[in-house]
């Protein structure tokens, strides 16, 4: 057993090609088991997202917007009387007349870092050195204030006493993280999606591929053993199903049903099982034509343990062959079905989802947010389809030296 | 000959009858057909009326009964969506998906037999090797995907060609199309070769293996040793039986040209049919579901059937063999 595991290896590593794809779908499986573990962020954490971050192209760097702190002012003899204030950013503000008619107002800390500071409601005929003047109301924005002081001028004295309200912004701060590939228009990081992607699309799969497995395989274990009616009616149906494109089908089953995790995978097996059906019950019917299967029907075993014991192992290289070819057609049919809207819900974004997302933003020329998906989508089942012919090459006698 | 097609032609109608319990079930069965084929905003005195003109107060196999006869009919109610009977609303889409998937099934059939035949002649060269290549990618490649890359190369990087709708469509001989018109030409080219693509793939495969094949049978070594031109060998021997494996798979495949319509059809904005079951799906226009899917899979039903018999009339050993199985 043993050699002739060592055996096949080698005969598989002859295939240079073979053996990167089948680098490529371990590292694929290894994204998807410890994506939480390598996401630099929780695509689906939906607090930690930030309309700030929307849309950034791939290898910009996260930025958290400045602190915005509004103040009412209260300003009285040139002074400032009552503020109220709580925040980090800036802790307070000072007024100092500089002559009549001309104030200046700083926000404390002294030099305190601000990207703008606005003042609101200010006194008729009064004038930000420096600052822009909204179309038609008396605010005004001044842009990095220099020492984070703005000097408010007017043709008269000011009055009194008078309030106005300030809106300082603190100066943006990068936090650090890269967005490598870019992110959504949630201000999603894609890698981070791209990894939780690939492994719902790699669960999907397996689960969905698995199942029509063991429902099909069964199915054509029975058609074969009992033959007749059972049989019949087995491959009638098979024949059924091979009848329409597989999309279609899942389309069907999907509109009748409705979307989401298990439905997808629902309309996945319903696809498949007839392929391991008709694969199976044809090698069990060459089996069981064999001298072993009549030596265990003289030992008087029972029916199922001949099927199950005897013959299924002979039937398994068949079947795992196919099952390598198809958990790279569920994913597509999975990635299809969501891409068209009716699949996996999209809290949960599969790489079909993901690329259905960007499509609108491609119109904008936002390339990134499906290209990188789908990338690594086209890559996963390249591998995945080249390891499954070169399997399926290794079991064919023919091809045999 | 005839009694192979008349038993064939009975095993469809067999799969037609299955197919419209399954449609029977799971539309009346598993949902409720008044929801199916009434609108929400009904008054309930018309949901009344339109229960009794439907005859759901009547036994299930009298239902099933007039299930089938209104579809023999083609009267499948009318749309939520468009107030209008959904039959109509289907021939007036279906000639955007015919001319898609028509002009998709000639790019794909022009490029790929040369290519598949070159690929099985000489299948060690360069040329082989990166035909299939792009085989193998043009397999795996999402379809949706590799319409939107051809979105981004063709129509919004270097401007070439319009993306998305059909452009001028005419009239002629009773049919609107939008091949007709020169604008119309220029915007079913970007979807067609999207559709086109993936067909390829598949057809390039089966070229090349039947090519392959008979590149080392008898009749095949013997022409060449009689000292027959190659080019005739190619055309006469080669060309000629390698088109019979492939006339299965490009009835199978026309098929699918309009099941995957759905897709490119969505990607592309392209107005026809595969577009109107998407959106129907997702606002739960459920007569126009029904509808078509079941013209789709009567479709799909009707071109197994004349695969199987076009095969027959093709090839005599089929013949031979199909007619000693019925006998």
């Amino acid at each position: 057993m043993n050699t002739s595991f060592t055996d096949y290896a080698r005969r598989f590593a002859e295939s240079p090609l073979a053996v990167l794809s089948l680098a490529v779908t371990l590292v694929c499986i290894l994204c998807a088991i410890f994506a939480p573990l390598i996401a630099p962020t929780n695509p689906y954490d939906l607090s930690k997202l930030q309309l700030s971050d929307a849309l950034k192209p791939s290898g910009s760097v996260q930025v958290v917007p400045g602190e915005e702190l509004r103040t009412d002012i209260h300003i009285a003899d040139g002074q400032v009387a009552s503020v109220s204030i709580a925040g980090s950013a800036v802790t307070g503000f000072r007024a100092a007349t500089c002559g009549v008619g001309c104030l200046d107002l700083s926000a404390l800390p002294e030099g305190a870092a601000l990207s703008s500071l606005e003042l609101r409601d200010l006194p008729r005929g009064a004038v930000v050195e420096g600052g822009r003047k909204h179309p038609v109301r008396p605010w005004w924005t001044v842009r990095n204030p220099a020492g984070s002081t703005v000097r408010v001028t007017a043709d008269t004295a000011f009055p009194a006493s008078f309030d106005i309200m300030a809106i300082a912004r603190a100066e943006p701060q990068e936090t650090g993280l890269v967005f490598l590939l870019g992110t959504d228009s949630f201000g999603r990081d894609m890698l981070s999606a791209i990894l939780y992607g690939i492994r719902i699309s790699i669960l999907v799969g397996l689960v969905a591929a698995g199942g029509a497995m063991i429902i099909g395989t069964a199915l054509g274990l029975l058609a074969a053993w009992r033959g007749g009616v059972t049989d019949a009616l087995i491959m009638r149906a098979v024949d059924f199903m091979l009848g329409f494109p597989a999309l279609l089908v899942g389309l069907a089953i999907l509109a009748i049903l409705g979307s989401g995790v298990g439905k997808v995978i629902v309309a996945i097996v319903l696809v498949q099982w007839c392929y391991y059906a008709r694969t199976t019950r044809s090698v069990a019917l060459s089996e069981l034509g064999k001298e072993y299967v009549e030596a265990a029907r003289c030992l008087r075993l029972s029916p199922t343990r001949t099927m199950v014991r005897h013959v299924l192992p002979n039937c398994l290289p068949q079947v795992i062959v196919l099952f390598t070819l198809n958990i790279a057609a569920a994913i597509s049919l999975e990635s299809s079905l969501s891409f068209l809207g009716i699949g996996l819900p999209v809290t949960r974004p599969s790489l079909g989802m993901l690329i259905a997302n960007g499509y609108e933003f491609i119109f904008s020329h936002k390339y990134w947010i499906s290209i990188y998906p789908g990338v690594a989508l086209l890559v996963m089942i390249v591998a995945m389809n080249l390891l499954g012919d070169r399997l399926r090459d290794l079991n064919n006698p023919r091809l045999e030296r | 000959m005839l009694s192979f097609a008349l038993k064939r032609l009975g095993q469809s109608l067999v799969v037609v009858l299955v197919l419209s319990i399954v449609l029977f079930v799971g539309v009346w069965m598993i949902g409720n057909p008044v929801d199916v084929l009434i609108s929400s905003e009904a008054s309930q005195a018309e949901r009344l009326a339109a229960i009794r003109s439907l005859g759901l107060d009547k036994p299930l196999w009298q239902q099933y009964l007039i299930f089938l006869g209104n579809a023999v009919q083609g009267d499948w109610g009318t749309s939520f969506v468009y107030h209008e009977p959904v039959t109509d609303i289907l021939l007036q889409r279906l000639p955007a998906s015919i001319e898609l998937a028509m002009v998709a099934f000639v790019i794909a059939m022009a490029i790929s037999i040369p290519a598949g035949l070159y690929a099985g002649l000489k299948p060690d060269s360069l040329g082989a090797k990166s035909i299939m290549g792009f085989s193998l990618i043009g397999v795996s490649i999402p379809t949706f995907w590799q319409g939107m890359l051809l979105i981004i190369v063709f129509g919004l990087t270097i401007l070439l060609l319009p993306v998305g709708d059909r452009g001028d469509v005419a009239t002629r001989f009773g049919i609107t199309s939008s091949l007709w018109t020169l604008d119309g030409w220029w915007h079913v080219i970007l979807p067609a070769i999207s559709l086109a693509l993936l067909k390829m793939s598949l057809l390039i495969r089966v070229t090349r293996a039947a090519t392959m094949e008979l590149t080392r049978v008898d009749f095949v070594k013997y022409a060449y040793a009689k000292g027959v031109p190659t080019r005739k060998v190619v055309w006469r021997h080669i060309f000629r039986n390698a088109l019979i494996p492939l006339i299965t798979v490009v009835g199978i495949e026309l098929g699918n040209l309009l099941a995957y319509g759905v897709i490119t059809e969505t990607v592309f904005s392209w107005p026809g049919l595969g577009k109107l079951l998407i959106n129907s799906i997702r606002v739960l226009d459920r007569p126009m579901i029904v509808a078509q899917l079941t013209y789709t899979a009567l479709l799909f039903i009707f071109i197994n059937f004349m695969v199987d018999i076009l095969y027959m009339v093709i090839d005599p050993r089929v013949r031979s063999a199909m007619v000693r199985r019925v006998a």
